[in-house]
């Protein structure tokens, strides 16, 4: 009796089955969830696929781990009864997805499946090492291939039962699911290299069987191997990434982990290729090179290119809260604005009421007594008519304030002319009184409303009028084409106005002279500057004091 | 009260404007009579001498106001030119609306005339002048016997 044969394993291929065999599991609890969740012929292509796909993973672990394993004589493999085991395999599988997608799990199912499945996975196994050709004996252990078969059945018990518990887990991605796929990937190279422990290789001078169909597997069956269970493993996996979906740094980091894991898988391959070959020296050292490069990049990958990417996510989703904050201020703003209008409106409108009575009556007081009772009351009497008078202009002109925005009308062509001249119309009176020559220019067709303008040109009028000088006063309206707008003019030789005041005349009750020099509530300017801004212009005061001022006012040209 | 006082009935929920609409009446030169209600079922019960108003006179002339508590004068100007024996009463309506929808509804529902109190004194003292100058010197109103037979 001759010594044994002694095997030694290939770490790079162990690796490699054990690699594949993670990718099986996990592909075998993502297909339970696919096939739970599919209905009809969908279903059936989806058991079909992933039979196949499981299978091919399982079988080519399997392989992988078998051509790892290495004699010190040449072996051949029998094709023929490759593919039964591969058959076996891959009717493992479908055993298994089958039980996996059914509605109900219960212990005799589970027990029954786990028996068929692990069944299916031995017979493949034993199967395959019949498939072995070389000048040797094989000699199995019972004991080892008893704990080999019931590995099997318990590795595939525990497999039925996580994928039956995760199935419904609907996110293709999950730790959960990933450290099943670890546990249950790990264990079933433990099952076959319990397996390729039970036989014992004694050499042989004879060869007693068929070698019609055998062949040798060279290392580029091996790559070929391989490439194709990645290929499939793979597509299972990546079916899950739905790219398009997720945010475009994940899709980054989506892009360069899969790129990285394919150059590795390449490269690895590449490396086994070379050895296989010719066996250079210092394809170790080049492999561990290769390897620390791969990892420098993984390392690159987790440490620098996810956190970057992520702060980037992370400032997108801020800049995106921002505007979103930003918009929401704008319209908060634009309602409690559109809502203080109204409230002006209405505060006015209803407080003309009460005032009227007031007035009416304090007016009636100094109708009925004036002069009837002491000096006293006849000044208390004054000032209370007058108070009252000055009360419903400002809330008068308050009201006409509010009424640019409330009441506007919309936008239509309207002759600047005919505006200016029914607001000199309205002020007829006053310009007679006042001597004051106006004389008006060629003025445009615009996009406005015509009342607002008419409204417009009288209070710059009526205010050229009121602070005129009492040589010579003259008014001057005016319009020139500009690059995109129409610049009005109104221009007078009155006092004018200091420098300091420009800004100041166009906001609210600003009154740059006592009511005893000239009368006026101060809105006016403020209405003008909400008409214009209303069509979208600019309002504006140039002024030399003591020479007369020129209120210029621009609309854009439609 | 002689015979040749001119009835008028004011239709007026606001006190002050009722007062300054007598006081303005006071100082016209026709002899008249001003009779206030402060609102539109009331108004409708003096007309048709109901209740309180059993004894009630039937005016010459009408001033309503639009803006009533209860019924408002547009429901009552309504009531009015739908009644055989009120509709040549003529109804002057006073009110602070300048609501061109309002204005164009009382012509509408036959009201005489429409006239938006001012804000002024001095305007309003004009106006209730003008309606005293048409309605009471100028204007030839239809006999009272006519309708108090009825």
């Amino acid at each position: 009796m001759n010594p044994p044969l002694v095997g030694s394993y290939d770490d790079v291929l162990v690796a490699l089955s054990v690699v594949i065999a993670i990718m099986a599991a996990y592909a075998a609890l993502d297909l339970g969830r696919r096939i739970t969740f599919a209905r009809g012929w969908s279903r059936l292509l989806w058991l079909t696929g992933g039979a196949i796909a499981m299978g091919f993973g399982i079988w080519s672990m399997h392989y992988m781990g078998m051509l790892a394993f290495r004699l010190p004589v040449p072996v051949q493999y029998d094709w023929p009864t490759v593919v039964l085991s591969l058959i076996a395999a891959i009717a493992a599988s479908a055993i298994a997805l089958v039980v996996v997608s059914r509605p109900k799990m219960d212990l005799k199912r589970a027990l029954l499946g786990s028996v068929l499945m692990g069944g299916g996975i031995a017979t493949m196994h034993y199967t395959g090492m019949r498939a072995m050709r070389m000048p040797a004996m094989c000699t199995y252990s019972p004991g080892l291939v008893g704990l080999s078969v019931l590995l099997a059945i318990v590795i595939s018990l525990v497999a039925l039962w996580l994928t039956f518990r995760f199935r419904r887990d609907a996110a293709a991605w999950s730790w959960r699911r990933s450290t099943s796929a670890v546990i249950m990937g790990l264990a079933i190279p433990a099952m076959h290299y319990t397996g390729m422990a039970a036989v014992t290789f004694t050499p042989s001078t004879t060869m007693h069987e068929d070698l019609s169909h055998a062949t040798s597997v060279s290392s580029l069956g091996v790559t070929a191997i391989g490439l194709a269970t990645f290929v499939v493993l793979g597509g299972v996996l990546l079916s899950n990434l739905r790219f398009d979906s997720l945010p475009t740094p994940r899709q980054l980091i989506a892009r360069y982990f899969l790129s990285l894991g394919l150059i590795s898988v390449l490269a690895i391959l590449g490396m086994l290729l070379v050895e296989h070959q010719g066996g250079q020296t210092g394809s170790r050292l080049q492999m561990a090179l290769l390897l620390s490069v791969l990892g420098v990049l993984l390392v690159q990958g987790i440490l620098v290119l996810r956190p970057a990417l992520a702060n980037i996510h992370q400032g997108i989703s801020q800049l995106e809260l921002a505007k979103q904050a930003l918009q929401r201020k704008s319209e908060e703003l634009a309602r409690s604005n559109a809502e203080l209008e109204q409230f002006a409106y209405v505060a006015s409108h209803d407080l003309q009421e009460p005032l009227r009575m007031v007035a009416s009556y304090t007016q009636l007081l100094a109708r009925r007594y004036q002069g009837k009772l002491d000096r006293d009351a006849d000044e208390f009497i004054g000032f209370a008519v007058d108070g009252a008078t000055r009360m419903q202009t400002l809330i008068r002109d308050l009201l006409s304030y509010s009424r640019v925005m409330t009441q506007g009308r919309s936008l239509q062509p309207v002759d600047t002319r005919l505006a200016c001249d029914a607001a000199c119309e309205n002020l007829h009176k006053a310009i007679e009184e006042s001597g004051v020559a106006v004389s008006v220019g060629a003025l445009p067709v615009i996009q406005a409303d015509a009342t607002q303008m008419t409204q417009l040109f009288q209070n710059l009028l009526g205010n050229a009028l009121k602070y005129r000088n009492e040589q010579a006063p003259r008014i001057h309206v005016d319009a020139r084409a500009a690059e995109k707008s129409w610049l009005f003019s109104v221009q007078d030789n009155g006092i004018g106005i200091e420098p300091q005041y420009f800004e100041r005349i166009f906001q609210m009750f600003q009154r740059l002279h006592t009511r005893e020099t000239y009368s006026g509530t101060g809105i006016g300017l403020a209405i003008c500057r909400r008409i214009v801004e209303r069509h979208g212009g600019r309002i504006w005061v140039e002024s030399i004091p003591g020479q007369g001022s020129t209120f210029l006012f621009a609309i854009p040209r439609g | 009260m002689s015979s040749n006082t001119i009835e008028i009935l004011l239709v007026e929920d606001n006190a002050g404007d009722a007062r300054l609409t007598l006081e303005a009446f006071k100082e016209g030169k026709v002899l008249n009579h001003l009779t206030v209600v402060q609102d539109g079922v009331q108004a409708l019960a003096y007309l048709r001498r109901q209740g309180p108003y059993v004894g009630a006179k039937v005016p010459d002339l009408i001033l309503l106001d639009l803006n009533l508590p209860r019924m408002s004068g547009r429901e009552v100007l309504a009531q009015i030119k739908a009644d055989e024996q009120l509709k040549t009463i003529p109804v002057v309506v006073l009110t602070t609306s300048e609501d061109a929808q309002d204005i164009a509804r009382a012509y509408s529902q036959h009201a005489n005339c429409y006239i938006t109190k001012p804000v002024d004194l001095e305007q309003f003292l004009r106006v209730i002048q003008s309606i005293e100058n048409f309605w009471l010197t100028l204007v030839r109103l239809p006999p009272n016997g006519a309708r108090s037979a009825g």
